[in-house]
């Protein structure tokens, strides 16, 4: 199908005010719950601050408000929280790329089934790890990090709001210079709209108030056609100058993005001694295993006799690490959890990154993007 | 319904946040929690799979022993912890309590036995004696110059062992001592010795090691089998100009020592000696002395599992695991941090302070 | 002087197997380094069981499969091909270089095929040298005191 691009806003005053950008995806989300199409709505709503953001189930639609707005400090998965948890109900999800991108790996897998799923994508510049977001509060803008109402990315600069309305903003490429900013792993990601969900809304080319959204597939047009004739949203066509601009920004960011692959695969990446010295802290503890969305099996090889190392010790990373890679390395998505919750501070991603852009360049695999399996299995004579 | 929410990890004594996740007032598994500054989101996998203490060997009912342990009601069963604490003097009552209780616990307990005139009371800590002094911080030991640790605290506790691992990477020398060939502390060190026991470590030490103990260095002492071990090596590292943490071993070891008398094991069958009537909070006595235990009159066993006490106590009360308790803990640094309640407790369990206070009630105690 | 490297060769019951019994029955020698074992299809190794050879100790590892085509269970040794190239790149990120991991197809009839691959890999890895790996790690210990 083709694509489509317009923009929307909540009819709700509430939802419009409330909600980003004119509150549109909060509005698909109230619509669908109102006509019974889902049974629940998987989202973030911000917990005790900004820094806060918890994965919710909200299954009345008068509770969407309270999910209203966007956390960019919030670095979490969506992926198997679903498969492990919700994979029984009809669900719409409001989804990063890299959620959309775990999401259809686990669809291939027939972990979640795709039919019960509405995926409404939101564009990601990338997020912040929410420690480091406050430590970098703290030291870039001076300001105590508990006194930030409100955080936003926009035009390359991350923007925090006080209480008394004032703004402060720092160009992120100064953040990232120094070690702060975005999530490493969001630097190097290239899908920053989720044209792997049912629709992509954001704020790109958007015109203030409003929600711009490209139309993925024909579930996705189907769910805006009908909240707009259940009037939930009210609709209009974005310039051609919007889709433009819109166009622009994701160049530019995915332009980036490589920028930073050369850097952290290639320029800065761990020699042999620096990668035994990782490995070399590794508690066998599990984590990495446990956060991956596409480690799914039930009985992992990593815990069988032949394989395991002896507790108490650190693990062979030939038979650890790499059974693992050699697991489910072609389709690393990129999301990074590995390593954040890493309590040794393996810089995992990076590896499964790396080596994940080789088997792409050798097969044209990409992982949470690709329609097929990795062509590592098939029955294929080729 | 599905919800995701905060709580304190209560494997061990660092005191890490993790986010349990709840289906159906059912704990079904652990997600990070990435806003907690001392592990963001990362845990060890005790504290990953800490959701399983929540449905693991639960009592549910109270049990009052006839022929055997048997179903009853709250009502019967706290009558008859009321008419045996009252058939004994108050020097014949003892009571212990775990140091997996919150802070909370202690304070009503501590009250609960004052009223009652009870001074056989305390918290059982295997090893570790009472410490009170003013410990290092974490960002303490991430900006160390020098890191001198007893045990195998990487392996022990990995979140504590992280922040060597960051102290590290900022330039920290390491240096650990234990006695194993190897241990997860010793191959990330700088350097390791290796000692015959814990107690001669005070002999053994280099002495270019003391002398590298200064303002910006931290001595991590954790993993000791014997209290006296513990209290030498902190008299010790105390003469020295350098900041100490000391690695207990429960979440809330730290907060029980603030409120309660500390019992090490010797503490402990002494005061089995000397009492009739044994009150246990959260704690499991009879799987190390239960010889000791013999010779006592009633047992009244109040906790949430089932455990080797449970099972040869004559009362037993049901009560409620970290998840179903509002509270605080303090960790082994000192922080003191908030618990709330996110499951009710199951079958006819009730909260532990709930259930101290409707004995007080019942005795005619003012709390 | 290292002389006697250590090699596993998997080799695939239908073909690569028969060519190394072909290659004993008309008195070829080779190189009696390679301990071979027997699987029935080369689709049936995964890059986890040349990790787990090389962990163990081996110097190098050869797995030997049947022509394409000729598959006994029509493609898996396509499957293999496919993980091959991955173990290929998956090697050296842990240290071992590529040149210690070699496979080849060789039908039952190719005695002289087997012997002569037997010959080359077993010189490659004794000019390799044995494969030190920088792990376990031992730390710093210093002696007792």
């Amino acid at each position: 199908m083709e694509s489509q691009f317009l923009l929307a806003k909540a009819k709700d005053d509430e939802l419009a005010v409330r909600g980003e950008c004119g509150g549109a995806v909060s509005a698909l989300f109230k619509y669908l719950l109102d006509q019974d199409l889902v049974d629940g709505v998987l989202t973030l709503t911000r917990g005790e601050d900004i820094y806060d953001g918890i994965p919710t189930l909200v299954e009345d639609s008068e509770d969407i408000i309270s999910t209203c707005g966007s956390l960019h400090c919030a670095p979490t998965m969506f992926g198997d929280l679903i498969s492990k948890h919700l994979s029984d109900m009809r669900l719409a999800v409001s989804v990063k790329p890299c959620d959309a991108m775990a999401i259809k790996e686990l669809e291939k897998r027939h972990q979640i089934n795709e039919n019960l799923i509405y995926k409404v994508g939101l564009n990601c510049g990338g997020s912040l790890m929410p420690i480091t977001a406050q430590k970098m509060i703290e030291v870039f803008y001076d300001v105590d990090p508990s006194e930030v109402v409100k955080e936003e990315i926009d035009k390359g600069k991350f923007i925090i709001e006080l209480a008394d309305g004032t703004h402060k903003s720092i160009e992120i490429d100064e953040l990232e210079e120094k070690g702060f900013g975005r999530r490493i792993n969001c630097q190097r990601c290239e899908l920053k709209i989720p044209r792997n969900a049912d629709l992509a809304s954001g704020n790109w080319g958007a015109e203030p108030g409003w929600t711009f959204i490209e139309v993925i597939t024909e579930k996705g047009k189907k769910l805006l056609d009908g909240a707009k004739k259940g009037g939930y949203i009210e609709v209009k066509t974005p310039s051609e100058k919007a889709i433009i601009i819109r166009g622009k920004i994701e160049n530019a960011m995915i332009k980036l993005a490589q920028k930073y692959q050369e850097k952290y695969l290639e320029e800065n990446y761990p020699n042999i001694e620096n990668w035994d010295e990782y490995w070399n802290h590794c508690i066998k503890c599990y984590a990495c295993r446990d956060a991956c969305s596409l480690c799914y099996c039930k009985e992992c090889d990593l815990e069988k006799e032949f394989y395991n190392d002896e507790d108490g010790v650190v693990p062979d990373p030939l038979t650890f690490q790499g059974v693992r890679m050699s697991h489910v390395y072609f389709s690393c998505i990129n999301c990074g959890q590995c390593e954040d919750v890493c309590p040794m501070e393996i810089p995992l991603a990076v590896i499964f990154h790396r080596m994940q852009k080789k088997y792409r360049d050798k097969t044209g695999f990409i992982p949470g993007v690709s329609e097929e399996l990795p062509p590592l299995f098939s029955p294929e004579k080729e | 319904m599905m919800k995701v929410a905060h709580t304190i990890c209560p494997s061990c004594s660092v005191g890490c946040g993790v986010n349990l996740i709840i289906k159906d007032n059912e704990a079904v598994g652990t997600y990070p929690y990435k806003r907690h500054p001392l592990n963001e989101g990362k845990t060890c996998r005790k504290g990953r799979e800490c959701f399983k203490i929540v449905m693991e060997n639960r009592l549910k009912e109270p049990l009052l022993r006839g022929n055997g342990l048997k179903q009853s009601s709250w009502d019967a069963a706290l009558d008859a912890v009321v008419s045996q604490i009252k058939l004994h003097p108050a020097p014949e009552v003892g009571i212990i309590i775990s140091g997996k209780c919150t802070n909370e616990e202690y304070e009503t307990l501590k009250k609960f036995s004052k009223n009652l005139g009870v001074e056989n009371i305390g918290c059982h800590t295997g090893s570790v004696p009472s410490v009170d002094l003013g410990t290092a911080t974490l960002d303490d030991v991430e900006n160390s110059e020098f890191i001198l640790i007893i045990g195998d605290v990487i392996k022990e506790t990995p979140l504590l062992g992280r922040w060597i691992i960051l102290a590290k990477e900022n330039g920290a020398e390491i240096f650990a001592i234990d006695k194993p060939d190897e241990t997860l502390t010793g191959v990330n060190s700088h350097q390791y010795q290796q000692v015959e026991s814990i107690s001669s470590i005070i002999d053994e030490i280099d002495s270019t090691v003391l002398e590298k103990l200064s303002s910006q260095s931290t001595v991590i002492i954790s993993n000791l089998e014997n209290g006296d071990n513990f209290e030498k090596l902190l008299t010790f590292f105390n003469q020295y100009d350098t900041k100490i943490i000391p690695v207990f071993q429960d979440c809330n070891s730290r907060g029980a020592m603030n409120i309660l008398p500390i019992l090490s094991d010797d503490d402990l069958s002494d005061l089995l000696e000397k009492i009739k009537v044994l009150y246990v909070v959260g704690d499991d006595p009879a799987s190390i002395m239960i010889e000791s235990m013999k010779n006592l009159d009633f047992i009244i066993s109040q906790g949430c599992m089932v455990n080797e006490t449970t099972s040869i106590s004559d009362v037993v009360l049901p009560g409620s695991c970290w998840a179903e308790k509002t509270g605080s803990l303090t960790n082994t640094t000192g922080e003191t941090q908030e618990i709330s309640k996110i499951l009710e407790p199951p079958g006819n369990a009730l909260d532990d302070q709930n259930i101290i206070t409707k004995i007080a009630e019942k005795m005619g105690l003012e709390l | 002087m290292f002389s006697e490297p250590k090699i596993l060769g998997f080799c695939c019951n239908w073909c690569c197997y028969g060519g190394a019994d072909t290659a004993g029955t008309a008195r070829m020698q080779y190189p009696p380094n390679v301990r071979v074992l027997r699987v029935m299809c080369s689709g049936r190794i995964n890059p986890a069981m040349v990790l787990k050879a090389f962990k163990e100790g081996a110097d190098g590892v050869f797995v030997g499969g049947c022509h394409m085509g000729d598959c006994h269970y029509d493609a898996g040794n396509y499957k293999w091909n496919r993980r091959a190239k991955l173990i290929e790149d998956l090697l050296p990120e842990f240290g071992i270089p590529k040149k210690r991991f070699r496979f080849e197809w060789i039908s039952a009839s190719e005695g002289e095929k087997f012997q002569k691959t037997m010959e080359e890999f077993t010189d490659t890895i004794k000019s390799l040298g044995p494969l030190h790996r920088s792990f376990p790690k031992m730390s710093n210990k210093s002696p007792m005191c």
